[in-house]
């Protein structure tokens, strides 16, 4: 696989706690999804590929600089890299087109008629395109979250570094986010952090999940799946000690892990079951791949 | 369905908005039950009737933006780049509210020295000119959403230069202010430029130290330090020490033992705080 990114036992502490945990792992064209409870170092791993801090021990490099190297190899990374953090508070006062314009800025897109046409450009990706000159503020949640979505693919970025896109979106946004996501993976790599395991078979190649600082599996979606084969049921009733029972859409229920009675049947497992099988409340097993 | 339809002449000129209102109006409560005629309208219109030209509104919107008055064509005047007026411009917008409070307690300790309110009022000018400029610096970072300072931060955008904008905003509407409240407390007239060397003394202490940290610590250790400065003028019933010379030779020894670290440290561009 050609590494775009790659960590060689990194560790990350802050103060007595280990946020990272002796980490190695690589990540390649495609879009891996990163998968992990809260508290889990997702957020400083998004930290340190994004270059806005520095690993304790370790190597940290992304395509091809030393992310926790000198300025210039920093700089390197930022030319070629789009990041959405989790949560995006805009500057009071501006206007979408405003706020796209100040990162586009950022950005070193200094020439005015190419930047104006490459943010309209984004605004048009976002379905934001007729909302320009109206005040942030006044946007919806949904519509925020896309504009912050906008300012990470200014420049049409070789790395996408996304925390949560998709919080607020409505479905047919997510749709949309979706469409884009998969466009951008064919020739770029993204990292998407999220909790919605939908997203993650919807338009992942990959599948990256921590735990306590630690790499649980990392691996292709398919793989990931098939470490739920066989510990998913459907039946009645719950199955004992599974670690989470729901309705299904027929109203039968559907259990993960646990111990089967005779009556339950096999049932096809998803990324959602092979995550909390990993990383629930009791986990079966351990898996790496 | 209706068995009298629109012909394709009206229908054009409902489309190109040519029809008085009254045969708008009938034309549109046809179409809203013809399945027909609205399909012969989307033939004939099919760009202007029933979707959004977006490539129309965003020329509009270009046209509105580029064509809309700046508020900074000095700074173009001054040679400012038109990106770098976007940087400016945001900084500005950003720090406005501290802008007008700051200015609002210097008028408000100017008019205590001119009022004379107590023997020494002339301090409380002396105290808070000198260090608006720096706490303006740290002002300027503190006041932007941790979100998009953490963009600032992963961009490729010179945290150097985005250091010196900032400082240039917290000057350029720092001291013009200062030296309009400073030149109209009675006394001697020197009083107007005075705090200057004492000022550049602070914000370049400011600027070094926040090459490795958050600008705020070092403003609040500047203001503690020049607090206690202008305190014991008080107790030792000086208030005019910042007129003599040796305070003067002092500030200009430490703006430019500062001045040299900043500029070591921009040229190194090895600091982590970047």
């Amino acid at each position: 696989m050609n590494s775009t990114i790659r960590l060689e036992d990194v560790t990350r502490r802050y103060r007595d706690a280990v946020a990272l945990d002796h980490v190695t792992l690589t990540i390649g064209t495609g879009v891996t999804a990163l998968l992990g409870p809260n508290g889990a170092g997702k957020s400083t791993l998004l930290s340190l590929l994004s270059t806005a801090a520095a690993a304790d021990h370790g190597t940290v490099e992304v395509l091809g600089h030393r992310a926790d190297g000198a300025l210039t190899e920093r700089t390197a990374i930022r030319r070629r890299l789009g990041f959405l953090p989790q949560e995006v508070e805009f500057p009071s006062g501006m206007t979408a087109f405003g706020f796209l314009e100040y990162i586009a800025v950022l950005k070193e897109w200094n020439d005015k008629a190419t930047r104006h046409h490459e943010i309209r450009r984004v605004l048009h990706a976002v379905q934001l395109a007729d909302r320009p000159t109206i005040k942030i503020r006044k946007l919806s949640g949904g519509q925020r979250r896309r504009l912050a979505f906008a300012q990470a693919l200014i420049g049409d970025p070789d790395l996408l570094i996304l925390d949560e896109p998709t919080t607020g979106l409505d479905p047919e946004q997510r749709a949309v986010f979706r469409a884009t996501l998969s466009e951008r993976g064919r020739h770029g790599t993204v990292l998407l952090a999220t909790h919605q395991t939908e997203d993650v078979g919807a338009v992942c190649d990959q599948v990256l999940v921590l735990d306590h600082g630690r790499v649980a599996f990392s691996g292709d979606v398919p793989s990931f799946i098939d470490t739920a084969r066989g510990r998913v049921w459907i039946d009645d009733a719950p199955v004992p000690n599974a670690i989470a029972t729901w309705r299904d859409p027929n109203r039968r229920v559907r259990s993960v892990g646990g111990d089967p009675p005779p009556t339950a049947r096999p049932a096809d497992p998803s990324v959602e079951d092979a995550y909390l099988l990993l990383v629930g409340p009791t986990p079966v097993a351990e898996v790496a791949a | 369905m209706s068995p009298w339809h629109v012909n394709d002449s009206t229908l054009q000129a409902y489309a190109a908005q040519e029809l008085a209102t009254l045969e708008r109006a009938s034309v549109e409560a046809h179409l809203m039950r013809c399945d027909a005629c609205r399909g012969g309208l989307a033939r004939l219109a099919p760009a202007s009737v029933g979707t959004v030209s977006f490539d129309a509104v965003f020329d509009r919107v270009q046209t509105r933006i580029e064509s809309a008055p700046r508020t900074t064509p000095w700074l173009r005047r001054m040679g400012v780049t038109d990106a770098d007026t976007v940087v400016v411009r945001q900084i500005g917008r950003q720090c406005l509210q501290w802008t007008i409070a700051a200015t609002l307690i210097l008028a408000l300790a100017a008019l205590a020295a001119t009022l004379n309110v107590r023997d020494s009022a002339q301090l409380g000018f002396v105290l808070l000119a000198p260090l608006l400029p720096a706490l303006g610096v740290a002002a300027t970072y503190r006041l932007t959403p941790t979100s998009t300072a953490a963009l600032e931060s992963t961009s490729p955008y010179s945290p150097a230069r985005l250091l010196l904008w900032r400082t240039a905003y917290s000057v350029a509407t720092a001291v013009p202010a200062s030296v309009l409240f400073g030149a109209v407390i009675p006394g001697d007239p020197w009083m107007a430029v005075v705090w200057l060397l004492p000022s550049a003394a602070c914000t370049a202490i400011v600027l070094a130290a926040a090459t490795w940290t958050d600008p705020l610590r070092p403003a609040l250790a500047v203001s503690a330090v020049w607090l206690g400065v202008v305190t014991s003028w008080h107790l030792r019933d000086v208030p005019d020490a910042v007129l003599a010379p040796p305070t003067q030779l002092v500030s200009l020894a430490v703006a430019a033992a500062a001045g040299t670290v900043l500029a070591r440290r921009l040229l190194a561009l090895r600091s982590p705080a970047f």
